[in-house]
């Protein structure tokens, strides 16, 4: 690999590491840097980071622009993120019942430092599963519909999932995911969702949100559970952006997060959070803390290979950071997402089903979608 | 202003290997394609566009492509692909120009907040500019073109970039899209030879010509008498305009633009400045050369 492809593919990175380093970016850099942040999700955030610290007013007009497009369309999102919590949480009184934001949502409900520019596509909810199906169709009532799905992905969510198909809404095309547990039910060991419901904190509208050990370890094992990255740095600097945050308001966090997967059954994920943040985004931890979650490590191969393949994968997906490494990496990624998720008895039918409906999708009328001109 | 490079014949290959980068309006945008007729036409369509050196900042990174699998070879299809995103489903191998250009203003659309964006076209002679924001279908383009082709010139047949204070207006001056009827209408009207008519897209035939009185400088002007025209063709109609009120033009003024959502009271506070700045009115017609008589009386009448 040539110096030059070395030093783009870590631009996004050392910036965001070393804000500072903004300052001295040359034009092509600058213009780099925005694509790298855009494709890795994060271009708002980005902006906000390097505004606190002081470090924008050597960018040229053109890189402001679009970091502040970037600006507009997150804080657009934000805006309608708060509405339909708003919404939520009038239907949640209305019947007494339980619903708990997750991811995105809560990080907006709580106002929490990530929430700052972070862009999201859908919103997160955890309901009882007794409730499911009332819940659905209560929200078909305010105009939410399903989305178009057949009837084998339909059945496979319905049987296997942890979720009920995504629901978007016919006017204000926001899209729901109802939830009734954190992980597919198709995990070798799934956790009980009754200890997360109930460590759950009200907000004052009546909605509710995990608790602060439960918000992170659901943020570390919806990451590590996953067969693709694109989103995977994103992921990875919530997980950081949480660790900070609750250390800094709680001293004894580290402790009881530590304590709190264990009990859970979730220390693996705990370790693997840990460790990545660490290794990709220097976040501090306890040496205590740190010792401890060690602990959970796999041995040394395994950990030797984890650690080449998720170090690849953290970077920005753009064909400026695309190597051979990089591809390699993905593919045995999405693999490894695959195994974790379910056995092979369901995963090879599954699988083989997909590729031929991937075949045929090639063959497809196209039916255009192209922007009205 | 910047003229090193003009387009040639030598860009079919720097766009076939390298990417060219050119200045399209306020954005510069990176063009490569696998196709050798994209290159073709689109370094003849626009030609006499200028093109930057490497180090300048580029807007948009647009690549046009064959996918990497079967459909490669057998029935191909193309995708856009911006900057290794893809916005859209894939399209037949013969429509790549029109979804470059569709694409294009996708990206735009979808990017440029710091203006007021209306899906419009405008139009300019002596200081005086006619904006026509309408929806797909209402002749916009068509009359437009006419009017450019009786003298006026065109800032762009589907874009008004308006600045949030609605102090300028900025020339996003590119080919023309015609379609369907409208081609030959052109055609027979003004004796100019539509080239690269594609066939059968999802929009029925479309073709793209380029103009001398399409607007080039791209540079900021500065409003002072503006006219805002909501224009419908209908069949057989007889040519009417009708004066809208500030309230009756609000809706269908932001109906007509991209971005009034996503700017939120920033928008809503740039549509007011708007309505309060032009004389509006509604506009139904059939027969184009009274149409261009109106508009031509229109401001001389000023």
């Amino acid at each position: 690999m040539s110096e030059m492809k070395h030093k783009s593919i870590a631009l996004l990175l050392n910036v965001w590491a070393e804000p500072k380093l903004a300052l001295s970016l040359a034009i092509p850099e600058q213009n780099l840097l925005v694509r790298q942040s855009s494709s890795a999700y994060i271009c708002a955030q980005l902006w906000k980071k390097l505004q606190k610290a002081n470090a924008i007013k050597n960018f040229c007009t053109k890189a402001k622009l679009h970091f502040l497009s970037a600006v507009t369309k997150a804080e657009r999102q934000v805006g309608q993120g708060h509405y339909e919590i708003k919404k939520l949480a009038d239907l949640s009184q209305k019947y007494q019942l339980d619903f708990i934001l997750l991811k995105g949502a809560a990080y907006i409900a709580k106002n929490l430092p990530n929430a700052e520019g972070r862009l999201y596509s859908d919103i997160d909810l955890l309901v009882g599963k007794e409730n499911l199906n009332w819940v659905e169709s209560e929200l078909m009532l305010t105009g939410f519909r399903r989305t178009v799905i057949d009837s084998y992905d339909e059945q496979y969510y319905r049987k296997w999932m942890h979720e009920i198909p995504p629901l978007r809404h016919n006017k204000r095309s926001v899209v729901l995911d109802v939830h009734h547990n954190i992980l597919p039910l198709t995990v070798s060991n799934p956790t009980d969702i009754s200890l997360i419901q109930a460590r759950a904190i009200p907000l004052e509208n009546g909605l509710k949100t995990l608790s602060n050990e439960d918000m992170l370890l659901h943020c570390a094992v919806h990451l590590f559970h996953e067969g693709e990255f694109e989103k995977g740095l994103r992921d990875l600097i919530d997980l950081d952006f949480l660790f900070r945050h609750f250390s800094i308001e709680n001293s004894e966090f580290q402790t009881e997060l530590f304590e709190r997967a264990k009990q859970l059954g979730l220390s693996y994920n705990l370790f693997l959070a840990t460790y990545f943040c660490k290794l990709v985004l220097g976040t501090p931890f306890e040496a205590d803390y740190f010792s401890n979650v060690m602990l959970y490590a796999p041995n040394k191969y395994k950990l030797t290979l984890l650690r080449v393949l998720f170090r690849e994968i953290f970077i920005p997906h753009h064909s400026s950071c695309v190597t051979i490494k990089f591809r390699i990496a993905r593919s045995s990624l999405y693999i490894r997402g695959h195994l974790i998720r379910m056995p092979l008895r369901l995963l090879i039918p599954h699988l083989a089903r997909k590729s031929i409906m991937r075949i045929k999708d090639l063959f497809k009328k196209e039916k255009a979608d192209t922007f009205a001109g | 202003m910047l003229t090193p490079y003009v387009i040639d014949k030598t860009s079919e290959v720097l766009i076939l290997k390298k990417g060219l980068t050119l200045k399209i309006g306020p954005f510069s945008v990176n063009i490569k394609c696998s196709e050798k007729t994209f290159a073709k036409t689109f370094c003849k369509i626009y030609a006499g566009f200028s093109f930057l050196q490497s180090s300048e900042y580029i807007d948009f990174h647009i690549n046009i492509s064959r996918p990497n699998h079967i459909r490669r070879f057998i029935r191909p299809y193309i995708n856009f692909i911006n900057d290794g995103k893809k916005p859209f489903k894939p399209l037949t191998a013969q429509e790549a120009f029109p979804f470059f250009e569709w694409g294009l203003n996708w990206c735009v659309a979808t990017y440029a907040h710091h203006y007021f964006m209306l899906h419009s076209a405008v139009v300019e002679k002596n200081g005086n500019i006619i904006i026509f924001p309408a929806a797909p279908g209402s002749g916009k383009s068509t009359l437009s073109t006419c009017l450019m082709l009786s003298g006026w010139s065109l800032y762009s047949d589907e874009f008004a970039l308006l600045d949030k204070d609605i102090n300028t207006i900025t020339p996003f001056g590119r080919p023309v899209s015609l379609k369907n009827e409208s081609i030959s209408l052109i055609e027979n009207r003004f004796e100019v030879k539509v080239n690269s008519i594609v066939k059968g897209t999802s929009k029925g035939d479309v073709a793209h010509l380029m103009h001398k009185n399409i607007n080039f400088i791209f540079e900021p002007v500065k409003l002072k008498k503006v006219w805002l025209v909501f224009p419908k063709y209908t069949k057989n109609a007889k040519t009417s305009l009708i004066p809208l009120s500030q309230t009756e033009a609000f809706m269908p003024l932001i109906d007509q633009s991209f971005n009034y959502n996503q700017l939120g009271s920033e928008g809503f506070k740039s549509a007011e400045l708007l309505l309060n700045k032009c004389q509006r009115y509604a506009f139904e017609y059939s027969n184009i050369g009274e149409a261009i008589e109106l508009f031509d009386n229109l401001i001389t009448d000023e």
